[in-house]
């Protein structure tokens, strides 16, 4: 490995391993050579015409935000994609329950449990898909969302067998402190962080 | 002619970039070279700056690149605009005529 080699694959040490980094490092390092060999040419020695290069290369931050940048966007892309999986497949398998449970045994609703679980699926993804989208943390939303289909699993259990007797408030009650918990955790991260900021 | 700050330049390097490639097909070297002679060395835009810059055109789809001629032991790549990347270099240029219009009115004409 040449100087310029080993300075380029020295700074791009840091930046995760991708084809697209491959390429701007064999890039960055073919057009590095030229210049060394046009100081060369000039008048350089082999040894002043490589720090002059390496000396006039300047900040990877750039390359490395643009990098970055590409790598998060294939990444929510590809996010994208287990989405769109996530809801077909948790749509199929809602309809595939909902068939069993009526053909089988239509005096008995049971399909709502096994449909609880796999809403969690395509429920899950997208909340983290938009975390990476927004750039922040999306916990908040996300509890408030399973919270919602937390209680309404608890109110059709409630109602379907007990209509009679009102239950369903005490393990609601247990379930609100997901959201409120993350709210006010949230809310004191973010307040340190401005703290810190001033 | 005094080296320019490259803080002055920075906002219009995409365009600046757009405008090399608009010209013809270039690799990276041939453009630091490029602006380097046009500009007779007051503007020399660091290497590191202008692969960033190709990044990011790439990514926007204003540009594209191909594996060319050899030399120097490697293959260099070479740059080409797309139909869009001419679209926004037209717009920049409209851009830039109108914010010198609004610039000269305050820096010209005073000794």
């Amino acid at each position: 490995m040449n100087k310029i080699e080993a300075h380029i694959t020295k700074l791009f040490r840091d930046i995760p391993d991708s084809g697209r980094k491959k390429e701007v490092m064999q890039e960055i390092i073919q057009n590095l050579s030229e210049k060394v060999t046009d100081l060369v040419t000039q008048g350089c020695t082999e040894d002043e015409a490589v720090q002059k290069a390496i000396e006039d290369f300047g900040d990877i931050d750039d390359i490395r935000k643009e990098l970055e940048n590409s790598a998060q966007l294939i990444q929510t892309k590809n996010l994208g994609l287990s989405l769109a999986f996530s809801v077909w497949g948790g749509i199929l398998i809602t309809a595939l329950f909902i068939f069993i449970n009526f053909y089988y045994t239509p005096e008995h609703i049971w399909f709502v449990y096994p449909v609880f679980a796999v809403i969690w699926w395509p429920m899950s993804i997208l909340f983290y898909r938009l975390s990476k989208v927004k750039g922040r943390s999306m916990a908040f939303p996300y509890s408030v969302a399973g919270f919602v289909l937390i209680l309404s699993l608890i109110l059709f259990i409630n109602f379907y067998y007990t209509p009679s007797t009102v239950w369903f408030v005490y393990p609601a009650f247990a379930a609100v402190w997901w959201p409120i918990s993350l709210f006010f955790f949230q809310t004191h991260k973010k307040d340190r962080k401005d703290d810190n900021l001033d | 002619m005094s080296l320019i700050s490259s803080d002055i330049i920075r906002g219009h390097l995409d365009a600046i970039i757009l405008r090399m490639i608009y010209e013809k097909d270039r690799y990276g070297y041939e453009i630091s070279k490029e602006i380097a002679s046009r500009t007779g060395n007051a503007f020399q835009i660091k290497e590191a700056t202008l692969y960033a810059v190709f990044q990011r055109l790439e990514k926007k789809q204003f540009i594209e690149s191909y594996l060319g001629d050899v030399s120097n032991g490697g293959r260099r790549r070479y740059y080409s605009i797309t139909a869009s990347g001419k679209v926004y270099l037209k717009q920049e240029i409209d851009n830039w005529h109108e914010m010198r219009d609004v610039i000269d009115i305050f820096m010209e004409g005073l000794e």
